[in-house]
């Protein structure tokens, strides 16, 4: 129930353009058939990627299926230019095992540049996260020694800005 | 001749303008100019120097171990001094406990008269014991006194012996002061003089000035309702009083026994009561001729029947008044009241009575006898309307410890308008408080017999009994309405130290921190504590109650602006206070360098004021700047680097400004520490979105290459 609510809440109502284009897609999908097919195969690892890419950017998603569309690009290329944009020509290239392997082996490099990506830009944000954090510090530390403890916020201040339970001023750094 | 010409010589010397504590300000600060002076303090008074001398501001040299007993006055001392002339002075140092009159030698100096010495100088001086005393120095011509004891003289002086040598120049010399709108007030036997001859040719009046007036008369010779209260605290003397106390010393001279030889002061003072001032002093003593009128005259009790000095001018030229004899006891009544097992026939002598026994007195006005007595016996309606009201207040005032005591002390004045206010072992008119309560202060003695008058409403109640109007005292309500108030008040500035400067103006500071000290003026203040700064025994607080209440009376627009300073619990408000105080009074005041102070400000005040800017850099270039003019002598300068409105402004700015950005990098730490510590996910979602934009450029790079390649070049397939 509560998947099913999920589900109901991510999914977007298509206005008349949406619905409009849909259609056009489908038109043009079902006119430029071989094509179709060849990409449908050829990027498969892209919806697959779409599926398992939880986040909302999909940033996943665009990173494999750029690389994807690169290793299935040249084939396409072939089917418009070498098979006439025929269906034989799409099954024959899909057939081929090899030319999966490079359409696949593309998206497996996004993959990869996904993963590397990420990980060297987490490491760099989190060493400069550190540092900022200790360069908070030290303001801080400036703050206190140039202007008092009461600047911390931590204490009840008097009207002249001085802590209340303030005996003899501090002449802490 | 030669005396006149000296006197007025030293007359237009003196009498140039120049104010008596102006006076000796400049002439401290013209003393720190002397050189080769042994023992020259930074104040500019000199310590005793070698042969025990003591100097008086330039001119004068005083001699402490050439004591002049028979010239002390009262309690006030006398020692040899000679002026820069070498003519032979009489210094008379003043006790500290009894305030002089010092603005009153202002106009002294306008009494040019043979029979008034000369006054040379006065200021304060720098004693043998290391303390401070105010001084005056006279022209030594006294000779001896007419007598060295009021009790038993009787001198038996012949009418025109005594016209020529005392009643002619006394009366003179009363003359010049009344044209000079003053009083001696001191007029005794014991402070007169026979000018150095034998038999006297002239009576030399004595000393004025170094006391309160009536501080040093015996009971003798004041009216009686004076001699009841004590003599701290019978306020200012009138001319009346001074031309009372020359009949009493006329009788004196004239008489040849003393009819009150013998009796204790409350005797004497009954016998003037009950037979009159005039019978009482002269006794079985006959006088004739016009001496008689002039004695009965200037002897009257009643205030307004007595002589004038007019009337003694009128007399003098040959005129002839004939006073009645009159004696203040106008009533009698027919039957006595008993009280303190004694028979009392007249209210007055009651009255004088009743402080000594206030339970007694309870009694009988509980049980009406007391008012059965005034009804019936005196048949004295103003009186019982008096008495009624004064034991209607006492009763409203609550039944309070002491509530007896001030009954009899309001009953008393009831009775016999104008009496003393006599409670428990004090007897003071209200104009005699101030004077009373210093001596008592400075004699550790209890004061709470005065707070207790004024709490009481005393001085107001005795207002509104006086049925004298020739008298004016409706000012007192309000001064003593003020009084309440200010013990009231428990801040600085007010309290019991208010009401001693308030009530005696002139009075020097009676703070302990200045015990060494006579400080009369705010001036005389910053001399005391340079003093004290160059001789390292400054006190660790400069103000207590005592000072700041004697600078709020002396002069309110010097501290009236830094009360809120000396009275906040800051601690740097108070030092910067005391340092704007101090440098308003050098300012005002035109005062030279203070070096001393100064020096002793930057190291002891200034660290405290300066805690108040947050920022201590700024502190820092402060404590610099201070270093740098510590040794200056100016407070003004350091006043203003401490109290600059705008360095203020612009350090409170500053840390309001620090207290935001320290509230804003607290919260940006918050949220990194946050962010780091979900360490698995922190900067994946930037790397991915960093990814997709790689991808999607070699991508396109790649396609647009291939694309390229394949439709330009007709490229085969992949």
């Amino acid at each position: 129930m509560a998947t099913g609510k999920k589900k109901n809440r991510n999914k977007v109502k298509l206005g008349w353009r949406g619905q409009l284009l849909m259609i056009t897609m489908i038109i043009a999908a079902v006119v430029f058939l071989p094509s179709t097919v060849m990409l449908t195969v050829g990027l498969l690892p892209t919806v697959v990627a779409g599926i398992i890419d939880r986040t909302r950017e999909k940033t996943r998603s665009i990173t494999v299926g750029c690389m994807n569309f690169t290793g299935v690009c040249p084939y396409w290329l072939d089917l418009l230019t070498l098979y006439g944009h025929s269906m034989d020509g799409a099954v024959q290239i899909i057939t081929e095992p090899m030319n999966i392997v490079i359409m696949y082996s593309a998206a497996v490099l996004g993959y990869l540049i996904d993963w590397a990506m990420s990980g060297m830009v987490a490491t760099v944000m989190s060493q400069r996260a550190e540092r900022r954090l200790k360069n908070i510090e030290k303001e801080q530390k400036e703050l206190v020694r140039r202007w008092g403890r009461g600047v911390t916020g931590d204490y009840r201040l008097d009207h002249y800005g001085f802590p209340v339970d303030d005996d003899q001023d501090d002449e802490d750094a | 001749m030669s005396d006149t010409a000296t006197q007025g010589e030293n007359k237009q010397g003196e009498a140039s303008g120049q104010q008596g504590d102006e006076a000796a300000t400049d002439q401290q600060a013209q003393g720190v100019e002397a050189t080769g002076e042994a023992g020259q303090e930074a104040s500019g008074k000199q310590k005793p120097g070698k042969g025990g001398k003591v100097r008086l501001n330039k001119d004068i040299e005083i001699f402490p171990g050439t004591p002049m007993p028979h010239l002390d006055h009262g309690p006030v001392k006398a020692y040899a001094a000679k002026n820069r002339k070498d003519q032979a002075c009489v210094a008379l140092v003043c006790r500290r406990d009894y305030v002089p009159q010092i603005q009153k030698a202002e106009k002294y100096y306008g009494i040019v008269n043979q029979s008034a010495p000369s006054l040379l100088d006065h200021g304060v001086i720098s004693w043998v014991d290391g303390v401070e005393y105010y001084c005056f120095v006279y022209l030594e011509i006294f000779g001896q006194p007419l007598a060295t004891y009021v009790d038993g003289v009787g001198l038996g002086w012949s009418q025109e012996h005594a016209m020529k040598a005392f009643i002619e120049p006394m009366v003179n010399v009363l003359l010049d002061m009344r044209d000079l709108d003053m009083v001696h007030g001191n007029i005794r036997i014991t402070n007169m003089y026979d000018g150095g001859t034998d038999p006297v040719e002239r009576v030399v009046m004595g000393d004025c000035l170094t006391m309160p007036t009536s501080a040093g008369q015996p009971v003798q010779c004041e009216t009686p309702i004076r001699a009841m209260a004590d003599p701290l605290g019978r306020g200012l003397a009138t001319q009346a009083n001074d031309i009372y106390a020359f009949g009493v010393v006329l009788a004196q001279l004239m008489r040849k026994r003393d009819p009150l030889a013998g009796l204790s002061e409350d005797e004497i003072i009954e016998e003037k009561l009950i037979n009159g001032s005039y019978a009482a002093l002269t006794g079985k003593d006959r006088f004739s001729g016009s001496v008689l009128e002039l004695l009965r005259g200037v002897l009257q009790d009643d205030i307004n029947q007595r002589w004038t000095i007019d009337d003694i001018e009128f007399w003098l030229e040959g005129q002839r008044l004939t006073p009645k004899q009159s004696s203040l006891v106008k009533d009698k009544a027919a039957r006595p009241v008993e009280f303190n097992e004694r028979k009392y026939l007249r209210p007055v002598i009651l009255a004088k009575d009743l402080h000594k026994n206030p339970e007694e007195l309870s009694r009988i006005v509980d049980n009406g006898e007391l008012k059965q007595w005034i009804h019936r016996s005196l048949e004295d309606k103003a009186l019982e309307e008096r008495v009624e009201n004064a034991v209607t207040i006492s009763r409203e005032q609550g039944n309070s410890s002491g509530h007896a005591s001030f009954m009899a002390t309001r009953l008393a004045v009831a009775l016999s308008p104008g009496f003393p206010l006599m409670y428990n072992n004090v007897s003071v008119l209200p104009e005699g408080m101030g004077p009373a309560m210093i001596h008592a202060y400075l004699n550790n003695q209890d004061l709470t017999p005065y707070i207790n008058l004024i709490n009481q409403g005393l001085a107001s109640f005795w207002v509104n009994m006086m049925s004298d109007s020739s008298i004016d005292v409706s000012y007192l309500i309000s001064r003593f309405d003020s009084c309440k108030g200010f013990l009231m008040n428990k801040n600085n500035a007010y309290g019991l130290e208010r009401v001693f400067y308030y009530l005696m103006p002139e009075t020097h500071c009676l703070s302990d921190k200045l015990e060494n000290h006579f400080v009369t003026s705010p001036e005389h203040l910053l001399y005391a504590y340079e003093d004290m700064a160059a001789n390292k025994n400054m006190p660790e607080r400069f103000f207590d109650r005592h000072i700041i209440a004697f600078l709020h009376v002396n002069d309110s627009k010097i501290i009236e602006n830094s009360i809120a300073d000396l009275n906040a619990e800051e601690r740097f408000r108070n030092y910067t206070g005391v340092i704007k105080i101090l440098a308003e009074i050098q300012k005002r005041g035109k005062l030279r360098k203070l070096k001393n102070l100064s020096a002793h400000l930057v190291d002891h005040a200034a660290p405290e004021a300066i805690k108040r800017f947050h920022d201590r850099d700024f502190r820092d270039s402060l404590a610099r700047e201070l270093e740098r003019i510590k040794n200056d002598g100016d407070l003004v300068k350091i006043r203003d680097l401490l109290d600059n409105a705008q360095d203020i402004q612009r350090d409170y700015n500053g840390f309001r400004n620090a207290y935001k950005s320290y509230a804003a990098l607290r919260k940006e730490y918050r949220q990194l520490e946050h962010r780091l510590r979900t360490r698995g996910n922190f900067g994946k979602g930037t790397g991915r979105e960093i990814a997709a934009v790689v991808s999607g450029a070699i991508a396109a790079v790649l396609v647009l290459a291939m694309a390229f390649v394949r439709f330009s070049g007709g490229g085969t397939g992949f």
